[in-house]
């Protein structure tokens, strides 16, 4: 093992520590960094927070900050900005339903009317390239949403906090984040809209801090401490050390590496490997000081890692497809054809096959706006699940499908029920409302992801892992309300 | 090449030398350098981070570079995400009249001359250069780049930029721009990935035992490495760094010419799974493109604009 190595192992960080015995011994009257209190708590992290300590002296947040020249206000400033958007996007959500409510349909058939009006003519779709005019249409359908739901809104929407103030901590969320038209938007609500989004920036906030609390190449928390310590600079501390250790580089070794490394020599050559074994030793020079500075530091990170992000996927418009089971509920984000998809669908069947009734596994849409194929491979298979034969859709599909034979005669599907349903707009709404979910709860381009239980699981996922989140979550489903998870 | 002049950079680069470890001295060589040029001509030398391989959709996603990305109506058309690049920043502060990405998925230090010489073609006012990931990432702990071979790869790229430092002529205009990007922490990227319970809920080992039949990276995320010799390999990766840092310096001081800038942005960024391809995990993500961009852009010469 390299030194290096062993001061590593030497100096783990203890990550979760609670600081309190350790402040209550140094009589240190800093606030306890904590997560404990969580989302919808009433107090997060706070710049006056004990981040962690280095041999023993507790060091705030706000000195990580300077050290990070603001990378944690930075961290603080994206929260404020994700939850605004949440809750911009809940509003809109509630104008939707409000206009549908206003014209007497359900909110589907509203979406439905304007998917349908963003077809445009016909000569027109006809006279361009299919996958332009998909992708037009699809952000047109998308424009005139968010258009319709922006004219409802129209001077009826007002955050409750202010979103570009400076922050001293992370920003705590008021009791009633917005007003949205006439009532207002609870912070649980956005806080659930936003989990994952929200989750990343805590715990964006804790990976930064902590590696803090790393000693190896010039962490500056650590370094900038030492230089305050020596009454120094960080530079003069360090190029003491690099003069310390300076040697004049042996002229034989020059010649020798010139050629090997030219096949000449001259006084260019000789010139830059002179310069490259100076660097090499001020950079071994500097290693070595910092590996002393590490020995005779214990750097202890006492920042807690947010508790997993819990999602709560939004029911189905028109309930789930081919649900099994009725256990634990297991979705499958996923698509056809993308290069892990024939992957994830062995997995979907395999886990069927393990969990039976325990679970109740589920598909929904996933795929980048842009591609017509992954959009019409999902009609096709919305239009054989409403025949029940989504499965045996996806297998014919992954396995490669010949491109002259459709779906509804190569599984021999009813005709004119498959070519009804995949007319029918309340298909492409139920689609790309999967695609909107999938977008909700943090995948984006995680192509293809999971939810299992309450778990986000992004990007592909082996047997194991799955399994291993299916017992965690159905033993925690199973544990006394009480217990901690 | 004028022999005289020749000879004085060449002593002054020896002299410089000398009273290494005393930057007052060695600083005075810069005191002469003009105005930096705004950032209104970019090229990137670079690997695949660069050409924003898998970050979002498979292969290369130029519009997500952390360099070079753009965003506009195609992109908003096609799905693609908006990293806020470099190019996007000082199109906003600036405007940019050239944006080229020139860096090519697998490159290793060993092609930063050739990048070097095909960046001049474009007369770049803004060099990026992000190198390194693949001295780190080979099949194998035994073919992974000696840190002095590293370094002279870069001095010889830094000689074509900026010939003058060792007494030639041409090269990037006065008052230019270079900006070295630290490597990556692959030891990082191997600890978040194959933190499978971990809690953003990825699964990368599943995709690396892929590494058996050729998948890149053996030497850190290879299933039949260990901790020590990862280790090992995470102390390369780290000299690496601290060797570009105080060659940048260096440079930085004895150049009349250029600006050479160094930062530890990407090495020092918590990556987390979701600034992981999910695709490859191994890439940066769209996310981990935004992040790289923000990072970087922050710690440089124009994070004021």
């Amino acid at each position: 093992m390299t030194r290096a190595a062993r001061g590593r192992v030497a100096h783990t960080i203890v990550r979760g520590v609670v600081l309190g015995a350790v402040l209550g011994a140094s009589g240190v009257a800093l606030a306890v960094a904590s997560h404990a209190e969580g989302p919808g708590g009433d107090r997060g992290l706070e710049l006056a927070s004990v981040a962690g300590t280095l041999n023993g002296e507790p060091v705030s947040l706000a000195e990580v900050d300077a050290a990070l020249k603001g990378e944690i206000r930075r961290a603080w400033r994206e929260f404020a900005e994700v939850t605004a958007e949440a809750a911009r996007a809940l509003c809109a959500e509630r104008a939707e339903a409000r206009i549908a409510e206003r014209v007497g349909v359900p909110v589907a058939r509203l979406r439905g009317a304007l998917w349908e009006a963003s077809a445009g003519p016909r000569a027109a779709r006809d006279a361009t390239d299919p996958d332009s005019v998909h992708r037009l249409r699809i952000l047109g359908f998308r424009r005139q949403l968010r258009g319709l739901s922006e004219a409802e809104i129209a001077g009826r929407f007002a955050l409750h906090f202010d979103a570009a103030a400076e922050p001293e901590g992370e920003p705590v969320l008021p009791p009633r984040v917005a007003r949205c038209l006439d009532a207002d938007l609870g912070r649980e609500e956005v806080e659930a809209y936003a989990a994952f989004p929200l989750y990343r920036r805590r715990a964006a906030v804790v990976a930064t801090a902590c590696r803090q609390f790393e000693i190896d190449h010039s962490i500056p928390l650590v370094v900038r401490r030492e230089a305050r310590r020596r009454g120094t600079s960080v530079e003069a501390m360090l190029g003491a050390a690099e003069a310390e250790a300076r040697r004049e580089p042996d002229p034989a070794r020059i010649e020798a590496i010139a050629r090997q490394q030219y096949g000449h020599v001259d006084e260019i050559a000789r010139t830059k490997v002179r310069l490259a074994l100076e660097l090499e030793a001020r950079a071994q020079a500097r290693l070595g000081f910092l590996e002393e500075l590490r020995d005779a530091t214990r750097g202890e990170c006492g920042l807690a890692r947010p508790a997993a992000p819990s999602v709560a996927p939004r029911p189905r418009a028109g309930g789930p497809r081919e649900p099994r089971g009725g256990g634990l509920p297991v979705i499958h984000f996923g698509a056809f054809r993308c290069r892990l998809c024939p992957d994830a669908w062995r997995e979907h069947r395999a886990l069927a096959e393990r969990w039976g009734e325990r679970v109740r596994l589920e598909f929904r849409h996933h795929f980048p706006d842009a591609s017509r194929a992954a959009f019409e491979d999902a009609l096709d298979a919305e239009c054989s699940a409403r025949q029940g034969r989504l499965d045996a859709y996806a297998t014919w599909r992954t396995a490669g499908a010949p491109a002259d034979t459709g779906p509804a005669r190569a599984l021999g599907l009813d005709a004119e029920g498959f070519a009804r349903c995949r007319a029918d707009p309340a298909t492409a709404i139920r689609v790309l409302a999967d695609v909107d979910e999938a977008q909700r709860l943090g995948f984006r381009e995680a192509l293809p992801s999971w939810v299992v239980g309450s778990r986000p699981r992004r990007g592909f996922q082996g047997a194991g892992t799955l399994d291993g989140s299916v017992t965690s979550e159905l033993a925690a489903a199973e544990a006394p309300p009480d217990a901690l998870r | 090449m004028l022999p005289t002049r020749h000879a004085i950079r060449c002593s002054r680069l020896a002299l410089a030398l000398v009273v290494a470890g005393l930057p007052g001295l060695a600083r005075e060589a810069s005191a002469e350098k003009p105005a930096r040029l705004q950032p209104t001509r970019i090229h990137s030398i670079g690997d695949s981070i660069t050409t924003a391989f898998d970050s979002n959709f498979i292969l290369e996603n130029p519009s997500e570079s952390w360099v070079n990305g753009f965003h506009g109506f195609i992109q908003e058309l096609l799905g693609l995400e908006d990293v806020n690049s470099h190019n996007q920043r000082a199109d906003a502060a600036f405007g940019v009249a050239s944006n080229v990405n020139g860096a090519a998925n697998g490159a290793d230090m060993d092609d930063a001359l050739e990048q070097a010489q095909a960046a001049l073609t474009s007369d770049p006012y803004y060099v990026t250069i992000e190198l390194g990931g693949n001295d780190v990432c080979k099949d194998s702990l035994a073919e992974v780049t000696p840190p002095l071979d590293y370094l002279l790869q870069f001095l010889d790229a830094a000689m074509v930029l900026d010939p003058k430092l060792f007494g030639g002529s041409g090269g990037l205009a006065s008052g230019s721009t270079v900006y070295t990007a630290s490597i990556p922490d692959v030891k990082q990227l191997y600890d978040v990935g194959k933190d499978e319970s971990g809690l953003f809920g990825i699964d990368c080992e599943t995709i690396w035992l892929t590494t058996l039949i050729g998948f890149p990276c053996g030497s850190m995320l290879s299933p039949l490495g260990t901790e020590q010799s990862r280790l090992a390999l995470q102390q390369v990766n780290l000299v690496y760094n601290l060797l570009l840092e105080l060659a940048t310096t260096t440079l930085n001081d004895l150049s009349d010419d250029v600006y050479w800038d160094f930062t530890w942005a990407v090495w020092d960024y918590p990556i987390q799974g979701n600034d992981i391809s999910s695709i490859d995990c191994f890439h940066p993500s769209s996310d981990g493109q935004r992040a790289f961009s923000e990072g970087t852009w922050a710690d440089g010469p124009f994070s004021a604009f």
